[in-house]
């Protein structure tokens, strides 16, 4: 590099030009590195936000605390039920309308349709009208079913989330736990108002 | 009077002769007297009541009830009971047909279908008896409510409703009590 650096005057511009380059190529290279290294960070679900990636859904309709999700944007579906079982669906558009979303149907969408909660339909696919269950936004990894129950690391520390779903009195109360359901504190949990009553069935 | 056959029609046919009241005069004494004291009360402490659901009404919860069980096979359609004032036919005379009829209205209606969940809507409850109300209550901070007694509380807005301990005592005060599982519903007795 000193012998380049060292030319005649003629080259002179050219190797300024190639020296300067250089140093610029490194920090950027280190920089990529950097960048890849925060990205594997996420990657890792160090910043896994799961009140912004993880919402609960009333057939094709996602509720979710999260009012940026682009048209096309990847989510995974656990749908609930005996076993629980696992989908690929995409963010069709963000809707209000009851025609598209249970949820916020007469009666419902005052209560469901709080300050910051936004409703998406999704491509519809194999998801029925009363399936019901979670969508993970752009997850780390598929969960798989072991025993019927989903399972996945969503923040990449070692222990798979689960998911719950039960009836309280007028609603659903959906969870997503740490290795299992019911057991500590949820690490998420959103409440579906139906605005009718039913026997519960929570713990 | 010939009975209509279950399907869509009834969901029509509910969501205008069936509708469920948002308004607290359609609660029963004393509970309504009771929710007006405390919503009051809290208006005047400056929140902000959004009243939801009052009454229910006891046509609309015979029809979830019958086309739930029916439509996901946990009862016959011969096993319906009737309704005065509600003249389906549920039993279409074809197992399958029954089915699909009331599967039909479970869909028009929005049912969900919790998993392992036998519990059919119910066709009781507090609020098809005029005693409960859902509302949403907010407001900014800490105000100071006016319990029954007099006198005041400070309480400080809480996003989850259902952890508010100091709300749901002056709820109380006013026979107005909160069932901690679901963030809307309050009545008489807490369920």
């Amino acid at each position: 590099m000193r012998r380049r650096c060292g030319l005649t005057l003629r080259t002179f511009q050219r190797a300024v030009g190639l020296c300067t380059a250089i140093p610029i190529l490194i920090i950027g290279a280190v920089s990529c590195g950097r960048v890849r290294e925060q990205g594997q960070h996420a990657a890792l679900g160090v910043a896994f936000q799961f009140g912004e990636r993880i919402g609960w859904l009333h057939g094709a309709c996602l509720a979710i605390s999260n009012p940026n999700l682009a048209n096309g944007t990847p989510v995974v579906l656990v749908i609930t039920g005996e076993p629980q079982t696992v989908q690929q669906s995409r963010i069709q558009a963000q809707t209000n309308s009851p025609a598209s979303c249970q949820a916020l149907m007469e009666g419902r969408a005052k209560v469901n349709a709080k300050p910051g909660m936004s409703f998406y339909a999704l491509e519809t696919g194999s998801v029925g009208s009363t399936d019901m269950g979670f969508g993970i936004v752009s997850p780390p990894a598929n969960p798989v079913v072991v025993n019927g129950q989903a399972r996945v690391d969503l923040d990449q520390d070692g222990r798979s989330e689960v998911f719950s779903s039960c009836a309280t009195s007028e609603g659903i109360k959906f969870a997503v736990w740490t290795e299992k359901a019911y057991q500590g504190d949820p690490r998420w949990s959103g409440y579906y108002y139906l605005d009718y009553e039913s026997t519960p069935t929570c713990p | 009077m010939a009975k209509i056959k279950s399907g869509t029609y009834w969901v029509t046919w509910a969501n205008a002769h069936a509708k469920n009241s948002k308004s607290v005069d359609d609660l029963v004494e004393p509970f309504k007297g009771n929710a007006k004291a405390f919503i009051k009360a809290l208006e005047n402490a400056g929140a902000k009541v959004e009243v939801g659901t009052t009454r229910r009404s006891d046509k609309r919860a015979y029809l979830f009830h019958w086309c739930w069980l029916i439509g996901l096979s946990k009862a016959k359609a011969s096993e319906a009971t009737t309704m005065l004032g509600v003249d389906i036919e549920w039993d279409h005379g074809d197992a399958e047909k029954s089915k699909k009829g009331a599967k039909e209205m479970i869909d028009g209606f929005g049912l969900a279908v919790p998993p392992n969940s036998t519990n059919a809507p119910a066709l009781h409850s507090n609020h098809i008896r005029g005693k409960a109300i859902d509302m949403n209550v907010s407001w900014t901070g800490t105000i100071k409510i006016k319990k029954k007694d007099g006198t005041e509380e400070s309480v400080l807005f809480m996003g989850n409703v259902n952890n508010n301990t100091k709300l749901h005592a002056v709820g109380a005060s006013y026979g107005v009590k909160k069932l901690t599982t679901d963030a809307p519903h309050w009545s008489l007795d807490g369920h």
